[in-house]
């Protein structure tokens, strides 16, 4: 065994050892997810690699469990950027973050009520719950009691202005209207055109979720006319002074009243200006935009103000999940505006034709399971729009126009390999290698270069000269093997779907490549790497292969070697060629081709194949107690009954040998064969599917194909591409319990005899459970009705050995029997 | 009857077996805004239609698999509703709601399709109160017996009779039990007098023993969407009489009595680089007759997009391919046909499918009458 383990590694012990155990850690990976993934093909673009400020549409990518992660995250950024507002709008800096939120969101009534009362008397003092609220202090320091009153007008109107209980009827409609009564008053009240505009927000959220958007617009028209917009511009972070969020907020409402009431364009153009400038708000206007028709479009268009806003229109109805997106990309490149959004929009175009084209040309497990792909034709129309889009993305690029171009560039390539034209891919990408700085791009570069490295594995390549060709297969071979242990982006990065999906698809390339160079063998290893796959039903064509190419490999090694790298030529299929333990293939190949033997009761060939497996190695492959008679603690002293030991462990070697043993004592006419018989059908029966050491003549048996007995399938194990074997033949062993039966009652052995018929019937129940004639298994504890051809052996058990003590035992022990002796013969309990 | 004459007298068709007793009337409403249209409400009285299967609300999973929720309600009061018909409250349940609950351990599912059988409980009952302006209105279910005849539950006085709820959702075999459960549980906070119904589509009818027979008093067999619309080569997946004829031959053995619904929609299907991607609803070729925009690809079923443009809010671009699917008089009349020929002898409803303009636009009143018998 240690021959096995050690051979090629023994020459050059420490790096070929860390290469070998990185390549299992990495086949163990690949081994527990049985070879297939969860995704149905190589998705390679990562949309974080968008520069954050153009990544505003997240949703349109996201599965849905994310989606509801980035609602929630956009209500914080939105509470956030409420915060932001109230400190810029005082000139206050980043530590007053804090109590703002604090005084906002967590005070209540009474302690806004406090803070008031504590804003007109100095002596007061403030609130407990805001004594270290810097933002409270300055409110009292400024006298800021409008703001104070606007708190406290906002409170009141919270329980009304957000997402109520959906399960909830009713609305409290004259509540909602008293309040804005009462917004109103407070806002021709306020000298603040700031709170104004606040106050403006709330009445037009009240209308708006009391379904009034004809009020909300009145209200809009108006007391917008009251608010001296430039007065309530706030003071940014970068020192820009722009309209508070209050002023966009406002008119995203406006936006939804107006949709409500039919001006969609007019609805449109707000959405979209909102949209532009508002992140906080980009969901919502997204899944608010809505038009009916081209007028409606034209007009949307017309009301623009210029063309950043014109640009987001077009963003808009390019971010619906089925767009075509180029279309909107070069109208907003003709604009000249916006370049995130085409950067956004891009990368959701690439990632839609990965999806159509990635198993089209770069084929996941495609020879396995050719019926799943049969829809997988690509249209026609998706080649033309991929070629548009790869004209643009040249043109974008080229232009110089793009704030980053290699993103372009590498889309390009991506377009390329996409389409199937390696070469072309290969060109662009060693021109944009040296201009990618670290970070995200430089990242999506690098699994691209691998996913192209790993697609130049093709047998097409090779030269047909055989030297030539031998030696660039090795090249590859080294190359597919140390991308697998060495390659440094594939390590360094380990969590990220790239790297996983670049592995799958480095072990379906090399799969095609051994396919076309006919070595079915390696083939099967690549795909499904786990020594359990091939032991399930193991193929004629994989098992000479992997011996085959275990021999040219052992030959290679023996080959007098002075470059010192002769051994690691082939170090991939070297790999494959490993057991899961990391030991040789041989033992396992062996014992499989002994396995197959055994079931079609090739004695002497199973004994020659098992003889291979090194002895330390028989009882790990399977140990069974073939011999071990049923109900045996009831009839172990009934006289005549001496059977050999029936409690022997046998491994699948040992077993052969027994078998081999008996038929050679039952050729040679010994005086009595009965024992002999029963034995041999009794080894048989119990190494059949239905006995209890089905091990020793399978690898595998899955106990739910009782279902299918009377069928001529059985359940494929999910995902092997061959299915499993059982063994499920029962005329052998009925075969040699007829023969006991004839030579225990002709040398008066009856006791033996009755047993051996009532094992008989056992196999003549199995053999109608597989014929056509059984409806099924019934429902519930019910004991099936074996139609009268099928008991042949009960009644002769019945009828001819009545009178042994082996009879009397069964009536006890055996419903299947008591049952069929009360329908035949009612009268014998009466007896 | 001997063999020869049972064979004779089937192949003249002249032991035809008694018809069932004529079906009342019915439509459904599938819509969330507030109001009848009066030429919505003129179709209906003219076909004498006295039962509305009005949608209330429908449900889906949220965040939290262990709350669905109700979503786009019907908005009410709904202006227009006859006084004399009788109302269905009918309710959606996505699958995918059974799907996120099967995702919680057994007793958190248990208490969770509980707890949603209580809030459709609730709500609906709280909607039938505002079904009209006054709020006035009140079910008169109780009066009703579980075992009453449908038709026998006709409107008296002024008030609408909610005789029976209903449940719509096209559950799978992984989440047959628990929409099982669910229905029981609904099924257990309801009057004996008030039905409780279930839809029904045809493959549940072609396979019971695998979809298994919904614990409920009534089913619905809703009578389309028969074929699939994905497919390039379906030709109308709406109602297709040479499709329909599959699902014909356990009719018969349906365990539940049933209802009949049939389609009068219509609709565009988008197909867009080979793939469905949109339905343009209530739509038929008169829609795409500015030929500026479509070409028409032989026959009026089949066209093309020549210029990009918005069609009942939704952006086709260029070379997308559009397929006309509807329900024409002659397919409604062989397909009720059929269906009549092999349906149980009972009283049953049958319910047109929907009640929209363009469906009252392109199947007029009279043509429909005469279709059905009504």
């Amino acid at each position: 065994m240690k021959k096995y383990a050690t051979s090629w590694v023994g020459k050059y012990p420490l790096k070929a050892l860390l290469s070998l155990a990185l390549f299992l850690v990495v086949l163990l990976w690949y081994v527990l997810s049985d070879g297939r993934n969860s995704y149905c093909w190589y998705s390679l673009m990562e949309p974080g690699l968008l520069p954050e400020e153009a990544s505003p549409i997240g949703p349109l990518y996201l599965p849905f469990e994310d989606v509801y992660a980035f609602y929630r995250e956009q209500k914080t950024t939105q509470l956030q950027a409420n915060v932001d507002d109230w400190r810029r709008r005082m000139c206050l800096s980043k530590k007053y973050a804090a109590g703002i939120r604090a005084l906002i969101y967590e005070s209540d009534r009474s302690t806004l009520k406090q803070l008031k009362t504590a804003l007109r008397s100095k002596s007061m003092s403030l609130p407990y719950a805001l004594r270290g609220n810097a933002f409270a202090r300055y409110l009292r320091k400024q006298g800021c009691s409008e703001t104070v009153d606007y708190l406290l007008y906002a409170l009141d109107c919270e329980p009304y202005v957000t997402a109520a209980d959906a399960w909830e009827e009713g609305q409290a409609t004259e509540i909602m209207q008293d309040l804005i009564e009462e917004g109103k008053e407070a806002f021709a009240k306020c000298s603040s055109d700031y709170l104004r505009l606040r106050y403006l927000y709330q009445l037009m959220r009240l209308a708006h979720y009391m379904g009034r958007s004809k009020q909300a617009l009145q209200l809009y028209d108006t007391l917008m006319p009251f608010i001296l917009l430039p007065e309530t511009t706030v003071k940014y972070d970068d020192g820009r002074e722009d309209y508070s969020i209050m002023y966009f907020w406002v008119q995203e409402l406006r936006a939804g009243a107006l949709q409500a009431v039919g001006q969609r364009a007019e609805a449109a153009r707000l959405f979209a200006f909102v949209f532009l400038h508002r992140p906080e708000r980009r969901a919502s206007c997204y899944a608010s935009f809505k038009l009916l028709d081209d007028k409606e479009w034209n007009r949307a268009l017309s009301l623009c103000e210029d063309d950043d806003e014109r640009a987001t229109l077009y963003a808009l109805r390019a971010q619906h999940p089925d767009s075509r997106a180029l279309e909107e990309m070069q109208a907003i490149y003709k604009l000249g505006a916006r370049p995130d959004y085409l950067e956004v929009l891009l990368l959701k175009e690439v990632k839609e034709l990965e999806r159509s084209l990635m198993a089209q040309f770069y084929p996941y497990q495609r020879k396995i399971r050719p019926e799943r792909f049969a829809s997988l034709r690509v249209h026609p129309d998706v080649m033309s729009y991929l070629i548009e889009l790869q004209a643009f993305a040249h043109q974008v690029y080229a232009s110089g126009r793009a704030p980053h171009p290699e993103l372009w560039q590498i889309a390009e390539a991506y377009l390329f390999l996409l389409a199937g034209d390696y070469a072309e891919a290969q060109k662009v990408l060693k021109e944009v290698r040296g201009k990618v700085p670290q970070g995200p791009l430089a990242d999506q570069l690098s699994v691209l270069e691998v996913f192209a490295e790993i697609t130049s594995f093709e047998a097409g390549n090779l030269p047909r000269d055989v030297q030539a060709r031998k030696a660039l297969l090795s090249e590859m071979e080294i190359s597919a093997y140390n991308l697998l242990v060495g390659s440094k982006w594939l390590n360094d990065n380990p969590d990220t779907a790239q790297r996983t999906a670049l592995r799958a698809y480095l072990m379906d390339r090399m799969a095609r490549l051994y396919r076309s160079l006919d070595h079915p063998g390696l083939e099967f290893r690549c795909l499904y790497p786990r020594d359990f796959f091939l032991k399930l039903n193991p193929q004629e064509k994989i098992v000479a292969d992997l011996n085959q190419v275990l021999d040219e490999l052992e030959a290679l090694e023996l080959k007098p070697d002075s470059t010192g790298g002769e051994g690691l030529r082939f170090p991939f299929r070297n790999a494959l060629t490993l057991d899961n333990h990391g030991s040789s293939l041989k033992p396992v190949l062996a014992d499989l081709q002994g396995v197959r033997m055994l079931q079609q009761l090739n004695l002497s060939a199973a004994i020659t194949y098992l003889n291979e497996v090194p002895p330390f190695l028989r009882d790990e492959f399977g140990t069974g107690i073939p011999f071990k008679l049923p109900w045996e603690d009831i009839y172990k002293d009934t006289a005549n009954l001496t059977l050999e030991d029936s409690s022997i462990i046998f491994n699948r070697y040992e077993f052969a040998q027994e078998l081999h043993s008996l038929r050679y004592k039952i050729e040679a006419n010994v005086d009595d064969p009965s024992k002999l018989y029963f034995r041999m059908g009794l080894g048989l029966y119990n190494t059949t599917f239905f006995g209890p050491a089905w091990i020793l003549r399978d690898n595998y048996r899955d106990p739910e194909n009782w279902k299918r007995l009377s069928t001529d399938s059985i359940y494929p194990y999910p995902g092997a591409p061959y299915g499993n074997v059982e063994v499920m033949d029962v005329d052998m062993p009925l075969y040699y319990f007829r023969q006991a039966i004839t030579h225990a009652k002709l040398h008066g052995n009856y006791e033996l005899a009755a047993l051996a018929t009532y094992m008989a019937a056992m196999c003549e129940q199995i053999k109608y459970f597989q014929s056509k004639q059984f409806p099924g298994i019934p429902k519930g504890n019910v004991i099936p009705r074996v139609p009268d051809e099928y008991r042949t052996y009960f009644r002769m058990l019945h009828e001819d050995f009545r009178d042994t003590d082996f009879h009397m035992s069964m009536l006890d022990e055996c419903l299947y029997f008591r049952n069929y002796v009360m329908r035949t013969d009612s009268t014998f309990f009466d007896e | 009857m001997n063999g020869i004459g049972l064979v004779l007298c089937l192949s003249a068709n002249g032991c035809r077996p008694a018809e069932s007793p004529q079906p009342q009337p019915a439509v459904y409403r599938w819509k969330t805004s507030p109001e009848i249209l009066p030429a919505e409400r003129a179709w209906m009285d003219s076909l004498g239609i006295r039962r509305l299967y009005l949608r209330f609300f429908d449900i889906d999973r949220s965040a939290d698999p262990a709350r669905p929720l109700p979503v786009a309600p019907l908005q009410l009061p709904l202006k227009n509703l006859p006084d004399s018909a009788e109302v269905v409250p009918v309710v959606f349940i996505t699958n995918r709601t059974f799907e996120a609950l099967l995702s919680l351990d057994e007793e958190q599912q248990k208490t969770a399709i509980s707890e949603l059988a209580g809030h459709i409980h609730e709500k609906i009952r709280a909607m039938e109160g505002r079904l009209y302006a006054s709020g006035g209105h009140l079910p008169k279910g109780a009066a009703l017996s579980r075992q009453t005849e449908p038709a026998e539950i006709l409107p008296k006085g002024d008030k609408i009779p909610i005789p029976e709820w209903q449940m719509d959702c096209d559950w799978t075999p992984e989440t047959r039990d628990a929409y099982f459960y669910f229905l029981e549980e609904l099924r257990r906070l309801l009057p004996d007098s008030l039905l409780l119904s279930a839809t029904i589509r045809l493959h549940q009818v072609k396979y019971p023993e695998q979809t298994g027979i919904p614990p409920v008093d009534r089913g619905m067999l809703m009578f389309y969407n028969m074929d699939n619309v994905r497919a390039a080569d379906t030709r109308n997946s709406i109602l297709d009489r040479s499709v329909a004829s599959a699902y014909y031959n356990r009719l018969d053995e349906y365990p539940l009595p049933l209802d009949v619904a049939l389609p009068v929609f219509g609709w565009v299907v988008v197909r867009r680089e080979g793939k469905v991607v949109q339905l343009l609803s209530g739509l038929d070729e008169r829609a795409l007759a500015d030929t500026a925009r479509f070409e028409a690809l032989g026959g009026a079923k089949l066209f093309r997009v020549k210029r990009s443009t918005y069609l009942n809010a939704y952006y086709l671009y260029a070379g997308d391919s559009l397929r006309v699917e509807k329900v024409e008089a002659d397919s409604l009349r062989a397909a009720w046909s059929d269906l009549r020929m092999r349906l149980p002898r009972e009283r049953r409803h049958l319910a047109l499918y929907h009640l929209d303009t363009a469906s009252v636009n392109r199947l007029n009143h009279e043509e429909i009458r005469h279709i059905l018998g009504w």
